[in-house]
């Protein structure tokens, strides 16, 4: 019976060295009397096209030794939720950090579009990174049998509404804006030469902003700090709550000051010639007064929503 | 998923949940595997060999089955028996069994 003999030995090809005599000594037993029940005389019992019959209505060799594995998986049902919520973690707080690193890259070289190319391959192979490491400290966990302290210990008090459950998009979202405006501000990436090419006007801040600079920058790298601190946080607390808001509002004052009193941009001398430069300043301006005016109704439905939220909050 | 694929899945895993007691019961006397497998069979519980064997070789590590290696019939086989501890935890889920067996057919009867 070489073909049942076969099929035996690749069975127990993928088994481990302590169980393979045992359980092919026992698989080769059963299947050769399965067969012999199955053959009416000693030419079938020797007939290779009767044995492989015979064994195509057994299992592929891979799936039989697979029954006998205790682990059938690399990550099993009861570890599982918590790997995906650390998976995810992981994964936001490593886009965050790049983001760092990608903003101080441009800040040291001013090279905009050539880092961020430069950088992407390296994002990805980091992405991958944090999934082989958590997926390997989740492995050591399910095998070793460790029980995860998060499932035991737990306090019903503790848990609270969807409403002050953070939302991870609204972060990510958050701290990209401020990562670009961080960048905007400090003249690293221009979006004048963009206005002038097709406005015929140029733009550039007035004294009384240039001299705010400074605070300006603390405000957004305070921020950046922020929601990369709350891309790990699950959920609301008051102190959260009430530090976003003022944020919001020290932003909301600086907007409005932008708005009604002094204004944050001025055309330069230099344009005064240019056809239609009345027309093109009075658009510019407007745009400028409706696009911060946009971002201040976003900030006040936020700072209202936070409102709301610390109401909840214990 | 069409309705009988679901109902397949179903009546597997409702069945699959038995199968301890089914060869438990039947190992009260001496089995070799295949001559196990048959048993079952003539009784109305088909089971495969990947299910089979992977299981009777758990019930003997938990120590619920002894098992020796002996010649019958011109060939080495390896026989299987229920231990001592084997025994009472087959008294334990058959009381289990009736009892889930009686709750659910009165709620069964009642649906």
């Amino acid at each position: 019976m070489k073909l049942i003999q076969h099929y035996v030995d690749t069975v127990a090809s993928y088994l481990s060295s302590e169980q393979r005599d045992d359980i092919s000594a026992e698989l080769y037993s059963s299947l050769s009397e399965q067969y012999e029940e199955q053959c009416e005389d000693q030419t079938q019992l020797e007939d290779l096209s009767y044995q492989e019959a015979f064994l195509q209505t057994l299992e592929h060799p891979l799936k039989a030794a697979s029954h006998y594995s205790e682990h059938q998986y690399l990550i099993g049902p009861n570890v599982f939720p918590a790997y995906w919520h650390v998976l995810k973690t992981a994964a936001y707080v490593f886009f965050a950090l790049f983001l760092v690193l990608l903003v101080v890259d441009i800040v040291t070289t001013s090279k905009v579009v050539d880092h961020i190319a430069d950088l992407f391959p390296g994002f990805f192979s980091g992405m991958l990174m944090v999934f082989a490491l958590v997926t390997a400290v989740f492995v050591a966990i399910e095998r070793t049998g460790q029980k995860l302290k998060w499932f035991d210990e737990w306090e019903p008090s503790s848990l609270v509404g969807s409403e002050l459950i953070q939302s991870r998009s609204s972060t990510v979202f958050n701290l990209v804006s401020e990562l670009v405006v961080l960048i905007w501000w400090n003249d690293l990436a221009s979006f004048t030469d963009w206005l002038s090419k097709y406005s015929g006007v140029g733009l550039e801040l007035t004294p009384q902003w240039q001299a705010m600079t400074v605070v300006i920058n603390l405000l957004l790298i305070t921020g950046i700090l922020w929601y990369s601190y709350r891309l790990v946080q699950v959920r609301w607390t008051k102190k959260g709550v009430l530090f976003e808001s003022l944020l919001n509002l020290v932003w909301i004052i600086l907007l409005l000051t932008a708005i009604l009193g002094t204004p944050m941009f001025v055309i330069p001398e230099d344009f005064s010639l240019v056809a239609h430069f009345d027309q093109a300043a009075e658009w510019m301006a407007r745009t400028i007064q409706v696009s911060l005016g946009i971002i201040v109704a976003i900030l006040g439905w936020e700072t209202f929503e936070l409102f709301k939220k610390y109401q909840k909050c214990r | 998923m069409d309705e009988q694929t679901i109902y397949e899945k179903m009546r597997l895993e409702l069945r699959r949940g038995v199968l301890v007691l089914a060869v438990l019961s039947q190992l009260q006397q001496e089995h070799y595997g295949y001559s196990l497998r048959k048993n079952l069979a003539d009784k109305g519980v088909d089971i495969d060999e990947g299910t089979l064997y992977p299981l009777i070789r758990r019930l003997e590590k938990q120590g619920l089955l002894q098992s020796e290696w002996r010649q019958d019939d011109k060939r080495k086989k390896r026989f299987y028996q229920l231990s001592e501890a084997g025994e009472q935890m087959l008294e334990r889920l058959q009381k289990e069994w009736f009892e889930v067996s009686s709750t659910l057919s009165s709620l069964l009867k009642g649906a």
